[in-house]
């Protein structure tokens, strides 16, 4: 459901606020309340179902009292009463039936209806109200009670069995078999490391053990705590549907499933995506490289969008995430929690490599020139894999023309040699690999001989695949008065940016572009400077793209010289 | 121990929304409604329920998840 913010602040439009989500997310959004006044006359909500209005006489949002509806706003109460009617009933063949003789169910009727369809994702109610000015708080947690689904009320969660990757599944139940997934870790200074954890059937006792069937690893439930923002409190037993914290397991990581030994499962874990900047850091003073270290791997296990690594080149710590704030947030947090003091390079664009043709590659690497020697065969073709879809690899060898013991060591051999492209030294991605012949001999063949001629092999392919470098595009949405929108726009056009829509908001015009993220850097400012302050922008993460020609011969260049 | 609340009775909410659409702010709003908090914490005063961490509190901008339980009259909530 949807929870229209904000209703006091200028510019407020819940009407439009619908229509977007029509238009835009394609959700079938049905208003079950409508705002009475908005902007600074917001004072009440109607009620679509009682068909009341509660107009608020304070400003902490105890003294409501229920009225009828303002006589203006008559005709629209009706008008959207008989869509929010129209819509339930679309959903469900008795109301429609009814509907369609001229009879209206009762309120009861509809309500039903209405929490049908929106646990089956065929509505999403709209309601609205400003937490601000204490308005629309309480009808918003009426209605979550009304129309939000009980874990009873939702499809079991769905997992696999460990072993066999057999399909199986966890009905939300106190007396199925135990199974939770660990959706957060957090490092807390008195107690340690905590494990928040979702029970999604069956009940856990504290003292117990129970199994991570993600790492294969038993963990003890020592003390299983309730959380309250920074408070906790003991409790003895937690059941389906709770959300609690567990002390001091030691192998588990975001994502994982704590199930009953007897019974495993592995229920589906959540996707991260890859960081898409990183920085250089290093501790101030010699003695803080380990605390600093540590403190890096604290905090990467509690986050794991934000990722630690050493530069095999260059020996620098880097740390990659999500943006400059994300960053700027966890060098923050290394000097407050973990009194790091650090030093911070210049943000680094996290690129990758990939390839736009197939290439047939025939590797043989052979040292034998007395004694012991060396002797690996492979042939591969490489080519382009879907973007995102990342890495694979496929055995087609028959006849044994390379033994199965070597194989692993080609897939291994090119792994390795995928972590330093040939364009620019970075990752490659999204490419293909199929290995579908090769030699060997009986006395000099073995896996590192192997894992050697893959990677040459896959060297050699990337050159002739026709690589290229790409990099992360961010979808920028600038808010700035129409006075600057010219100015804007220019900026974002030198910043290789591609305007998507403009669109008038309130007064201002909203712009949607996207943009390299290695052109935002400092991005803040300038926006700052050519707005006197009242622009704002925010940005995520969209998709990568090819980088241009020039740009591609710059990066390659850099890297070079430092190389 | 038998389980306090029944399960039919128990919602499982997450919120979501725009940087600054009032997440935070919406939170607090329950927890004091459902008795949980006895005064209103604000961002801008540092002083959210949820925004525990010395860097929230700063910035005025909320940092890491966080779970929490409350209970509404007449029927039990997660």
């Amino acid at each position: 459901m949807a929870y229209v913010n904000k209703m006091d602040i200028m510019g407020a439009d819940f009407y439009r606020v619908v229509r977007m989500m029509k238009e835009r997310l394609h959700a079938n959004a049905v208003p079950i309340q409508l705002p009475i006044g908005s902007e600074d006359t917001f004072r009440g909500i109607i009620d679509l179902f009682e068909m009341k209005a509660d107009v608020y006489y304070d400003e902490l949002g105890k003294d409501m009292r229920v009225e009828e509806i303002p006589e203006e706003l008559k005709a629209k109460a009706e008008e959207y009463r008989s869509n929010m009617v129209e819509s339930i009933c679309e959903t469900d063949d008795d109301l429609m039936m009814m509907y369609l003789e001229g009879e209206e169910p009762s309120n009861e009727e509809l309500k039903a209806a209405l929490r049908k369809a929106v646990i089956a994702n065929q509505i999403v109610p709209v309601v609205c109200g400003t937490s601000y000015r204490n308005k629309g708080v309480q009808k918003l947690l009426d209605a979550v009670i009304d129309y939000m689904p009980a874990p009873t009320d939702i499809p079991a969660i769905k997992g696999i069995h460990p072993d066999t990757g057999e399909a199986d599944e966890r009905h939300a139940s106190d007396t199925e078999p135990f199974s939770a997934l660990a959706f957060k870790i957090m490092t807390d200074p008195f107690v340690g490391k905590l494990c928040f954890f979702r029970v999604y059937s069956g009940s856990v006792q504290a003292g117990t053990t129970v199994y991570n069937s993600c790492k294969d690893k038993n963990e003890r439930f020592g003390r299983i705590l309730q959380m309250h923002a920074n408070d906790r409190k003991d409790i003895d037993v937690c059941y389906a549907g709770d959300i609690a914290a567990v002390v001091g397991v030691k192998n588990t990581t975001t994502g994982d499933t704590f199930c009953d030994e007897k019974y495993p499962i592995i229920l589906e874990s959540m996707e991260f995506p890859e960081p898409v900047i990183s920085v250089a850091v290093e501790p101030k003073t010699k003695a803080g490289q380990e605390k600093m270290g540590i403190a890096l791997s604290k905090l990467a296990e509690e986050d794991p969008t934000f990722k630690t690594y050493t530069d095999e080149e260059t020996g620098q710590t880097i740390i990659a995430g999500m943006g400059e704030l994300h960053l700027e947030i966890i060098v923050d947090r290394l000097l407050r929690e973990f009194k790091v003091e650090a030093n911070v390079g210049k943000p680094q664009v996290a690129y990758k490599e990939t390839i736009r043709r197939e290439a047939n590659v025939d590797h043989k690497y052979a040292r034998q020139s007395g004694g012991k020697g060396q002797y690996g065969h492979v042939k591969i073709i490489m080519e382009p894999n879907e973007p995102g879809k990342g890495y694979e690899f496929i055995n087609k060898v028959v006849g044994g023309a390379i033994p199965k013991e070597y194989i692993p060591c080609v897939d291994a051999g090119i792994q390795a040699a995928a972590q330093t492209g040939v364009l620019a030294g970075y990752n490659v991605v999204d490419y293909k690999v199929t290995l579908y012949d090769g030699s060997y001999h009986e006395v000099d063949s073995s896996e590192m001989a192997f894992k050697i001629a893959a990677s040459m092999a896959f060297k050699e392919a990337m050159k002739k695949a026709d690589p290229v470098l790409t990099e992360p595009i961010v979808k920028v949405v600038v808010v700035t008065p129409d006075d600057y929108m010219g100015d804007v726009i220019g900026s974002l056009n030198s910043r290789r940016g591609q305007i998507q829509s403009m669109d008038p908001v309130a007064g201002a015009q909203q712009i949607t572009a996207m943009v390299p993220l290695a052109e935002m850097f400092g991005y803040a400012t300038t926006l700052r400077s050519t707005t006197q302050g009242r622009g704002n922008y925010s940005m995520e993460p969209d998709h990568f793209a090819e980088v241009p020609k020039n740009i591609q011969e710059q990066i390659m260049a850099a890297r070079g010289k430092n190389n | 121990m038998p389980r306090e609340y029944s399960l039919e009775n128990t919602r499982n909410i997450g919120i979501m929304a725009h940087i600054d659409a009032g997440k935070t702010t919406t939170t607090e709003r329950i927890l004091f409604y459902t008795g949980k908090t006895h005064k209103i914490g604000e961002t801008h005063e540092g002083s959210a329920t949820l925004d525990w961490m010395e860097l929230d509190q700063e910035r005025g901008i909320t940092i890491s998840s966080d779970a929490t339980t409350f209970f509404c009259s007449g029927s039990a909530n997660q």
